[in-house]
């Protein structure tokens, strides 16, 4: 039953036991030695009050008769009052002996002593009554011997039994107190073994309980404080690394921030420089505007000049409609100026000076078939170069259109991009405001890592404590094991 | 005188008919290569001679017809320009025209120059096949 109980009840209850028999033991003791005390004193008072009182009744007795035969012998007053001083004081003595006693022995022989006295004090009374009659000492004398001797030697023999008998009862007394007394002490002696048995046992019961139990409980502490010795080392390195990656992490953190910082401050700039282009892109806006109304008009001139050299080329296929005829009309003569020169050779003497004439007129379509052709060749030249500026003003106008076309499209893309540069605008606001969020964010971290790596260095200085603890409490729980004599040798 | 391809040639004055713009000629099969077929001149069929053909074997391009007397009619022939008519100064054909021989001894009378060319003096045109002559007078005689 006890062994489901705890150690500390296991103690209380053994103490407890120990305290109850300690307490019985101290109550019996205490009550033996009242009653041995009583008993001692009722002995004490009848030897100092009993004893004594018959004692003093017998040394009273002797002074009375000493007082008693001073009057016989003197036959004064003063022996006289001395006398019945005595008897009163005898009496007075006699009266508290009795009030004392309580042993039915020595009563009866007090009222024999009582007895004794009266029938002395009767013959005293008259032995003296005769002296003082007679005024002789010697026949009071006689009278003495006669009447009062034999009453004082009853007397003297009463108190002497009186005395013997209180003494008796003293020395009953002193023996009846000497066996309660050693009754006493034997129960004391008794109680004593007994608690001190029980406190053996329980001494006994606590030290092996204590060896088992306690020795059990100090080698878990041990091996427990062991393991939390290696667990507080492992967490002093743990503490120590992590302290060495906060530190890096609040360093990392410090260039981040140095950089989130920087990026801030080029967001500002690119801020600035948005507004800037979203500004310089609205004033191109207008230029577009005003660039578009001179393509329109750089359009119509084209168109212009191409009607132009329509009209020029007509007008030089016309040039050259007519310079086929002058051409024409040369080589006709040409051959008219041959066949004539031909004909003209029969004819004699006229004939040639004919052909004289014909030849210059032969040579006059030469010419002029030579100017036509030169003419044509420029007008070749011309229409090839009116066709060259037509087609080329036409590529211009296409290109004019086509370029009008890209210049709507890059217009529309200008605009675009200052809707876009707009937009980057905001984008870039909102990446400044983002940016100082993340800076500031960035700076909680810092703090909150710098927090960190201070608990870690404090996490890492309370492991070095816990081990420090531990391997303290282990040693003290081998030190305890060696105090309950469990320690393992 | 006239240019047929890279030469210089000339006509006697005597010989040449008229000069005229080609006309429409009409191909002969089975003629030599140098007579481009039958004209109409004057109302008359004639044959048309490709002169630079027949001197050099190589085509020229025909600017104008002159036509001559030969034995037996008017022929064309196709030439390049016509230069004129001027007089000439030519060897006899003793000279390196004796290096001639076939059709081109019995074409070419004399050899002469013009400034750095050669000029050629041609007569007695009478390269035409005789089929063709026979082609030209079932014309003749078809046309009639």
């Amino acid at each position: 039953m006890l062994n489901r109980r705890t150690f500390g009840s296991k103690l209380a209850i053994g103490v407890s036991v120990t305290i109850v028999l300690t307490l019985i033991s101290v109550i019996t003791a205490v009550t033996a030695l009242s009653l041995v005390v009583k008993a001692k004193d009722r002995v004490i008072a009848a030897a100092t009050g009993n004893l004594a009182g018959a004692e003093t009744l017998n040394r009273m007795m002797e002074t009375r008769l000493s007082d008693y035969r001073g009057y016989l012998l003197y036959g004064t007053d003063e022996y006289k009052q001395l006398t019945e001083q005595d008897r009163t004081s005898f009496l007075n003595q006699l009266e508290e002996l009795r009030n004392s006693l309580t042993d039915g022995t020595s009563l009866s022989l007090l009222e024999r002593v009582a007895t004794a006295e009266t029938a002395h004090a009767a013959g005293v009374a008259l032995v003296m009554a005769k002296r003082a009659e007679v005024n002789d000492a010697q026949a009071a004398a006689q009278l003495n011997a006669d009447q009062v001797i034999p009453l004082r030697k009853t007397l003297q023999s009463t108190l002497t039994d009186l005395v013997a008998r209180i003494r008796v009862d003293v020395d009953n007394d002193r023996v009846d107190s000497t066996e309660q007394a050693a009754i006493a002490i034997w129960v004391i002696i008794l109680l004593g073994a007994v608690t001190t048995g029980s406190a053996i046992v329980v001494a006994w019961r606590v030290s092996r309980d204590l060896r088992r139990e306690l020795g059990a409980a100090v080698g878990h502490i041990q091996s427990s404080s062991t393991q939390l010795e290696a667990a507080a080392a492992q967490q002093v390195n743990g503490g120590r690394d992590q302290a060495s990656a906060m530190n890096e992490i609040t360093t990392t953190i410090s260039e981040l921030l140095i950089t989130s910082r920087q990026i801030s401050e080029s967001a500002q700039r690119v801020s600035k420089i948005a507004e800037e282009t979203e500004a310089a892109a609205r004033t191109g806006d207008a230029t577009i505007d005003q660039t578009r109304a001179s393509m329109g008009a750089i359009r119509t001139q084209v168109d212009q000049i191409v009607q132009h050299m329509l009209a020029l080329g007509e007008k030089s296929q016309q040039i050259g409609s007519v310079v086929d005829l002058v051409s024409e009309l040369a080589e006709q003569t040409n051959i008219l100026a041959i066949n004539a020169t031909i004909e003209a050779s029969g004819a004699g003497e006229w004939g040639r000076r004919f052909a004289v004439v014909a030849e210059e007129i032969r040579k006059l379509a030469d010419r002029t078939a030579a100017s036509a052709k030169e003419i044509r060749a420029l007008i070749e030249d011309v229409r090839g170069a009116v066709n060259t500026t037509v087609m080329a003003t036409e590529i211009g106008a296409k290109a004019v259109d086509t370029g009008a076309r890209q210049f709507d499209d890059a217009t529309n893309s200008f605009r675009e991009i200052v809707q876009l540069v707009s937009t980057t605008n905001d984008a870039t606001r909102e990446i400044e405001l983002s940016t100082k969020q993340q800076t500031t964010a960035v700076e909680q971290v810092n703090i909150a890592a710098s927090d960190t790596a201070r608990v870690s260095r404090e996490t890492e200085s309370s492991a070095v404590q816990t081990k420090q603890t531990a391997a303290h409490l282990s040693t003290l729980s081998g030190d305890l094991l060696e105090l309950v004599g469990t320690a393992k040798r | 005188m006239f240019r047929a391809g890279p030469l210089y040639c000339a006509l006697p004055l005597d010989e040449v008919v008229e000069t005229m713009r080609p006309l429409v000629t009409r191909p002969l099969a089975g003629t030599a290569p140098y007579v481009l077929g039958l004209a109409i001149l004057r109302g008359a069929p004639s044959p048309v001679i490709d002169v630079t053909r027949l001197l050099t074997g190589a085509e020229g391009e025909i600017e104008r017809y002159v036509t001559v007397r030969a034995g037996r009619g008017t022929i064309a022939l196709g030439t390049g320009p016509v230069l004129g008519v001027q007089e000439i100064e030519v060897e006899p054909p003793e000279g390196p025209s004796a290096l001639f021989s076939g059709v081109s001894k019995s074409l070419i009378a004399a050899v002469g120059t013009v400034g750095d060319e050669p000029l050629l003096l041609l007569h007695s045109i009478s390269a035409v096949p005789d089929e063709v002559w026979e082609a030209v007078g079932d014309d003749g005689e078809a046309g009639s």
